[in-house]
């Protein structure tokens, strides 16, 4: 018999934020120590007043928005109860039936034809403690308790593995552009869990089952676990069976699945208002103003953009479209040059040198604000190769909003290189005369010349490209 | 207003979402008490809400919140020391939880 899909998705994903969603501890959980980035909200202790995160909630309606939703003007946190230790409250801060966004959808263009799904609802809650099991005892850490979580909810619309597979990447990808979240699916930044049904090819009903299946943190995984869970509902499905309506959990990467319990129903939860939180009301302009800064482009038209009128390679179309400040910047410095392959190579040099510069230093900044005119003067002129990271560096770090050219903070930070033949070729005759054994090694194997590069870079306190001074030393030496 | 007293499956649905468990005889008690309970606070049913609008709050405050700024949390130390259980390695560590 031919069945077919019937499926929604839940997807939870971390926020980006610094703090967590009810309370100031850090959010940098990942890998530290048990139980060392608590207080007594994020621990459950009696009396704790939640305060919500205002930073959350701009980008859970950010990503809502750019979801197509629409915004609920005023909205309120719920209790969702239930019994597990992972969460200390007894129950989970969420949102029951006035979520922030609702009713949205993406489009999705698969071999060249439109699917859209539906977006049910996107709201805002907090992420459980971690519990790891070992020799009959559960070892509980709650770092992770209360970290900003979005969950995305789909109609049930996808009716292919492609289609999932294809929202899955998207959504990821949406999430990363728009700094709502790294989304590293390794750390559980993201997660999906499927509603998986099958029904007759030609039927319009929704199946009366559904078979959940919970945390999914890879998009491989999840797309072994819809594979799997066809066959198996399709052999009971051919006996003229119905599947149990079921949450099933992960047995391992394989995507093989393991019924866990009856699928609790939403009364279960018993529901109400979360008193300690007071409502939120938000005005046509609080929303405008977030909608104000949705990128002009999605990411997907922005790659194709990358891909087919800038001509980047992919890899460095991804980088672009992973990281909205990154991407913007570049944007601005592209300013209608997208046929100058030369400059365009320059830009995209220079920027990742920047990131680098950035990721290396820890530095924290939105680098969407720098000025693309300093850029673009540093690469009409640009500084000796090895002074080019120290002079972003003490750009950002010093320079952020001062006007100053390249050169000028090159001189003002004394970093700017000696050129000057004659000088440089002093320095080389003192080292060369001082280092006969250097010389002699470098007749046998020409990587020595280094170490000499290297007593010259020295005496000159780092005042010289090494590359220049190379090429001198090779001349003195022939 | 419901003179309806719980069942006994009702009480233990609620004991398996509370997670205790209860024996035969506390079966029988707490549907009785729970029952009396109800019983009372159902005499709010008795006020005409009709035109009362219906709030998730009766608090006139709204928009309370947090700047996304870490601040200080507690230590370890702190963290686990009103435990019930035992720690080990700074988790809490508890019964295995796994059916």
């Amino acid at each position: 018999m031919s069945y077919e899909l019937v499926l929604g998705l839940e997807i939870h994903i971390q926020s980006k934020t610094k703090s967590k969603m009810f309370c100031a501890c850090s959010t940098d959980y990942f890998g530290k120590e048990p139980n060392t980035y608590t207080c007594p909200v994020c621990l459950g202790l009696p009396g704790a007043l939640p305060v919500p995160n205002k930073k959350a909630i701009d980008l859970c309606m950010k990503l809502g928005l750019a979801l197509n939703c629409s915004i609920n003007q005023e909205t309120k946190f719920d209790r969702k109860n239930y019994f597990y230790t992972d969460l200390p409250k007894g129950y989970q801060i969420s949102q029951y039936d006035q979520p922030l966004c609702y009713e949205g959808h993406i489009d999705l263009e698969i071999d060249g034809e439109n699917h859209r799904i539906g977006i049910t609802r996107v709201h805002q809650e907090e992420d459980t403690g971690k519990s790891s099991y070992a020799g009959g005892r559960t070892f509980l850490d709650y770092n992770k308790s209360g970290v900003p979580l979005i969950e995305v909810v789909t109609e049930a619309d996808f009716r292919s593995i492609d289609e999932v597979l294809e929202f899955a990447n998207q959504l990821r990808l949406l999430v990363r552009y728009l700094g709502v979240s790294d989304a590293d699916m390794e750390k559980g930044q993201m997660r999906f869990e499927p509603n998986i049904s099958l029904r007759r090819k030609g039927y319009a009903k929704l199946p009366p089952y559904k078979v959940e299946v919970k945390n999914i943190g890879s998009i491989s995984v999840l797309e072994n676990v819809i594979r799997g869970e066809i066959e198996r509902q399709s052999e009971i499905l051919d006996k003229g069976e119905t599947p149990v309506q079921e949450t099933r959990g992960l047995v391992d990467m394989t995507g093989e699945t393991v019924s866990q319990r009856a699928k609790e129903t939403e009364a279960d939860y018993r529901y109400f208002p979360e008193p300690d939180i007071p409502p939120i009301v938000f005005t046509k302009e609080d929303i405008e103003n977030v909608r104000k800064e949705l990128p002009k482009r999605s990411p997907y038209e922005l790659r194709s953009y990358y891909l087919d009128e800038i001509g980047l390679s992919p890899k460095d179309a991804d980088f672009f479209v992973n990281d909205l400040e990154v991407s913007s910047l570049f944007n601005k410095l592209v300013d209608g040059k997208e046929s100058d392959k030369k400059y365009i190579d320059s830009i995209v040099s220079l920027i990742k040198t920047l990131h680098s510069v950035i990721i290396e230093n820890s530095i924290d900044r939105n680098f969407s604000d720098l000025d693309p005119g300093f850029i673009k003067m540093v690469i009409e002129e640009p500084p000796p190769g090895h002074l080019l990271k120290e002079l972003l560096k003490v750009k950002i770090e010093t320079y952020w909003e001062k006007d100053l050219s390249p050169n000028e903070i090159l001189q003002k930070e004394g970093l700017e290189s000696v050129s000057d033949a004659n000088e440089l070729s002093e320095f080389a005759d003192k080292v060369i005369s001082a280092n006969p054994k250097a010389v002699s090694d470098y007749k046998n194997n020409p990587n020595a010349i280094m170490f000499l590069v290297g007593q010259v870079m020295s005496q000159m306190n780092g005042k010289a490209d090494p590359n220049i001074v190379k090429k001198i030393l090779e001349g003195k030496l022939k | 207003m419901s003179k309806k007293k719980l069942s006994k499956k009702e009480v233990q649905k609620i004991a398996d979402l509370a997670n205790i468990k209860l024996t035969d005889e506390e079966l029988d008690k707490y549907s009785t008490e729970l029952s009396s309970i109800i019983e009372y606070v159902d005499k709010l049913s008795e006020i005409d809400t009709e035109k009362i609008e219906m709030k998730a709050h009766n608090v006139t405050t709204q928009n309370v919140f947090r700047r996304d700024e870490p601040g200080k949390s507690l230590t370890q130390d702190e963290a686990i020391s009103n435990r019930k259980s035992s720690s080990e390695g700074g988790n809490f560590v508890i019964k295995s939880t796994l059916k």
